[in-house]
């Protein structure tokens, strides 16, 4: 899926050279499709493409636009107007004030997810702004329901919001269907709302990304204030009903596009944490959770190599099958574990940073 | 000439991602008189400068108890600290009647910051133009946490808002290691010279112009104003002539 | 959909119109529950010097029809405290799903500071009033018991008007009849609870329920009994039978069971 995306970014704005290799990981997607209609608005843009989705493309756009030396593109279309009030496109069809949002994003920590074989593990670069905040606390990684958390990069305040909103739709999803929400519904409802908050210039977007992990029950899971189990001859007799459940990611943006992913990225350091991800073969499914939290403990410690200066935390959670660590819940990284791997992570930067030096000397 | 087209409201991202009436009102903040909060492992205190607006009238309040656990020191706009103290006194009732269990800290904390996000998404809100810290002993323990009128909050281990607060800040970083160990007492003064720190030169520290909070394990928060204090300014600052030749640096030594 | 956040992901107007409160004005007069349907018996409980026991049968009856014989009554909240309920099972389920989303609240903050089991009957107390406040009440008979925020043993209960009480021994329905004097023999006091070992405390209450089986038309003999302490937490069994039963004493009694005259 990333070729498409960069040659839209081509042929749309032939300004920009962006690179082929454009490193957009490589998404399930399920729910939205990008097709291969070019960004060419002056020929009328096929059936079901949604405005949104061709926001999407264009903050993508701006993504790839930012790692490259100077982008005067983007900043000469400034102080037109069309950038001044949310929801309101521009002579070539872009919604600037969900770009901005998206600039937000770019200046947060870096948080990563990773879909595991067995689970799914989320990361955080906390970066520590002040010497007198108290160490561990002000934790970011925050739990909707019992078997789902979410973290965001971005506007803290935003994220938050994003934060309580999905455990409304955690809690409304039980008291309707009495059962946990699936992952699949909660993105599906945050997008939702997310993409509400681009339409209407009484509002502002979002200035978050999210990343949600979750497990999905694979046991049947009783319904809510069961207190029996039923007749067990006869009538009302119960059937074995398969049941898929298992580890699901998705990343939700500003413009409310969202995608299924084996790892996510989001912040700071996305380019360099994507890239790392896409080295590990997610899409394989061969990543046990164990190995899964060692890689993103690393992958956050490679994605602060470019803000080395600042001090950072790192944060995890993770959530597994019933059988495993978690029994299906989402918790976070036990502390044992946690330092074992930055330990690790710490070993690894190390010796890149060696081999490094071999080559300069060399 | 430049003219910054978007900060007009709370709902325009600039360019860069940053939406300026919010951080207009973090400004406000500045605004505001210096406050200092530090904790300990037993201990929460707050200690805050009152300004007046003329010579004969009466200190503008800066620190206000919520429960009996707990209390805020504020910074900015006075009125819209009412506006959240009032809340979170509701709020720490409801808590009280309906689970009987006093409020945790970081619930509230959470509380106030979501009320003050949302103020910064819908057009026709403004942002709170005031900084709050809010101090207390809970079922954890002690804690303080800082609000800022973007929603932002955080859990400190001490900090200084308000007019000139980096100095404060300064002194609380240098004696950051000190905090947790420190005895009620020691706490408080602390609490008082970091905030003697961000004081202009001709100013004072004085039993009217100075409010002091203290909450601790087992022990409730107290509001201490006026001649409460002459003990504890006399004890902070008994060498106040030698400070003024040899800068801050007695006063350091005996801490 | 329009421009105010707060009616975004409710029903929306263009589509379902305006909200029809029809429902709400039926003619003659409203009327709220009168009665329980499926109900629960008994719920006994005792404190003992390290925490407390409390115990249910698994039977649901409709009116006296032995319907459902699986039915768990104990529910345990978070890892120190039991609520045992006796009454109605569909208001039993509401509130266990109301606790449930409780205890997912407390969890969003991983802070150690759960709710006890003091907390949650204040809680259960305020529900149950606003329920019969509402003339609408919920309609059970509850016992809370577990560990108070010192780690104390805690046992209180609640009724559908929202009175609560607390003692060292307490139960619910013909329980508050023919057990509590049994428990108050060996716990009449919370000096007595000081003498009384988790043990004898379990023994106590086990013959109890045999009691209220014998006496009780609408109990079983199968039961769930649980044991709160600060060592373990919650021990919760949810298949017990009543061991050595004698029906030698019924022998002589007329009008007793099958036999009429």
């Amino acid at each position: 899926m990333s070729q498409p995306l960069s040659d839209d970014a081509n042929s749309s704005t032939p300004r920009d050279p962006a690179p082929s290799s454009t490193s957009t990981l490589k998404a399930i997607i399920h729910h939205s499709r990008l097709n291969n209609t070019n960004l060419n608005f002056s020929t009328s843009v096929e059936g079901p493409i949604s405005i949104t989705q061709l926001f999407i493309r264009r903050s993508r756009l701006s993504t790839t636009i930012e790692a490259l030396p100077p982008s005067p593109p983007l900043l000469s279309q400034h102080g037109t107007g069309y950038d001044l009030t949310n929801s309101v496109f521009s002579p070539d069809g872009r919604n600037f004030q969900v770009e901005y949002a998206v600039k937000a994003v770019e200046n947060g920590g870096t948080a990563i997810g990773i879909r595991c074989k067995d689970g799914v593990v989320l990361a955080l670069e906390k970066l520590v702004t002040s010497k007198l905040l108290k160490p561990n606390a002000n934790k970011r990684i925050s739990t909707i329901d019992r078997n789902m958390g979410v973290v965001s990069s971005g506007l803290l305040p935003d994220a938050r919001h994003f934060v309580s909103r999905s455990r409304e739709e955690a809690a409304s999803w039980r008291q309707m269907y009495k059962a946990p929400i699936p992952v699949s519904a909660l993105a599906d409802r945050m997008g939702q709302y997310t993409q509400a908050y681009t339409l209407f210039s009484s509002v502002r977007p979002f200035g978050v990304t999210s990343i949600i992990a979750g497990w999905d029950s694979e046991a049947e899971v009783g319904v809510d204030g069961q207190v029996g189990s039923g007749p067990s001859i006869g009538a009302g007799g119960k059937q074995d009903i398969k049941k898929k459940g298992g580890p699901y990611l998705y990343m939700i943006e500003p413009s409310g596009m969202y995608w299924a992913y084996y790892g996510a990225a989001t912040g700071k350091g996305r380019q360099s944490a994507k890239s790392e991800l896409e080295k590990l073969d997610l899409a394989a499914g061969e990543l046990s959770l164990e190995q899964g939290i060692k890689e993103a403990a690393r992958i956050i410690y490679v994605a602060h190599e470019d803000s080395k200066d600042k001090e950072f935390e790192l944060e995890m959670c993770w959530v597994s099958s019933l059988a495993g660590p978690t029994k299906g819940r989402f918790e976070e990284v036990p502390k044992d574990l946690r330092e074992e791997a930055e330990k690790l992570a710490k070993k690894a930067i190390e010796g890149d940073d060696d081999e490094d030096e071999e080559k300069m000397e060399t | 000439m430049f003219r910054n087209n978007y900060d007009n409201d709370s709902v325009t991202f600039s360019p860069q991602g940053r939406i300026f009436q919010v951080e207009y009102a973090q400004e406000a903040v500045k605004q505001g008189s210096v406050v200092v909060g530090i904790v300990s492992k037993t201990h929460a205190v707050l200690a805050a400068l009152k300004r007046n607006a003329e010579e004969l009238s009466s200190y503008q309040k800066k620190i206000i108890p919520i429960d009996t656990h707990y209390g805020v020191a504020l910074a900015g706009l006075a009125s819209d600290a009412r506006v959240l103290s009032n809340f979170m006194k509701q709020q720490s009732l409801a808590s009280r009647l309906t689970y009987d269990r006093p409020i945790g800290l970081a619930e509230i904390t959470n509380r106030i910051g979501d009320r003050a996000q949302s103020n910064t998404q819908s057009y026709g809100k403004r942002p709170y133009g005031v900084g709050l810290l809010i101090a207390g002993v809970d079922a954890t323990g002690p804690h303080l946490f800082e609000f800022q009128p973007s929603g932002v909050t955080q859990e400190m281990l001490a900090c200084g808002i308000g007019a000139r607060s980096q100095m404060a800040r300064t002194y609380l970083e240098r004696n950051l290691d000190e905090f947790a160990g420190s005895s009620r007492e020691d706490l408080v003064k602390h609490a008082l010279r970091a905030l003697k720190e961000s004081l202009s030169q001709d100013k004072e520290l004085t039993v009217d112009n100075t409010s002091v909070g203290v909450s601790g394990v087992s022990e409730e928060f107290v509001l201490y104003e006026g001649h409460e204090l002459t003990g504890w300014l006399d004890a902070t600052f008994e060498n106040k002539e030698e400070t003024t030749a040899e800068g801050g640096e007695s006063m350091e030594v005996d801490s | 959909m329009d421009c105010h956040p707060e009616v975004w992901g409710r029903p929306r107007y263009e589509i379902y119109g305006d909200y029809d409160h029809s429902h709400l004005h039926t003619s003659g007069p409203m009327q709220h529950t009168q009665q329980p349907i499926v109900t629960g018996t008994s719920v006994i409980a005792v404190k003992f010097k390290d925490g407390v026991v409390i115990a249910a049968d698994n039977l649901a009856s409709y009116g006296s029809l032995a319907r459902f014989t699986d039915v768990k009554r104990l529910r345990k909240f978070n890892s120190q405290s039991v609520i045992g309920f006796g009454g109605d099972v569909s208001d039993m389920q509401y509130l266990d799903r109301t606790l449930g989303s409780l205890d997912t609240n407390e969890n969003y903050s991983n802070s150690d500071q759960p709710l006890h089991a003091r907390n949650l009957h204040t809680y259960l107390s305020k529900v149950m009033y606003a329920r019969r406040s509402k003339f609408d009440p919920l309609w059970n008979a509850i016992l809370v018991a577990g560990l108070d925020g010192e780690d104390m043993p805690f046992l209180a209960s609640v009724d559908l008007l929202g009175t609560k009480f607390s003692s060292p021994t307490l139960a619910t329905g013909f329980g508050a009849h023919l057990a509590v004097p049994i428990l108050r023999r060996t716990v009449p006091d919370e000096e007595a609870v000081q003498q009384t070992t988790k043990d004898q405390a379990v023994e106590l209450v086990k013959e109890s329920m045999k009691v209220l089986f014998y006496r009780d038309a609408r109990s079983l003999d199968n039961y769930s009994i649980a044991v709160i302490t600060k060592e373990s937490g919650v021990e919760l069994k949810e298949n017990e039978k009543l061991e050595n039963q004698s029906w030698a004493f019924a022998d002589q009694i007329r009008g007793y069971g099958t036999q009429v005259n």
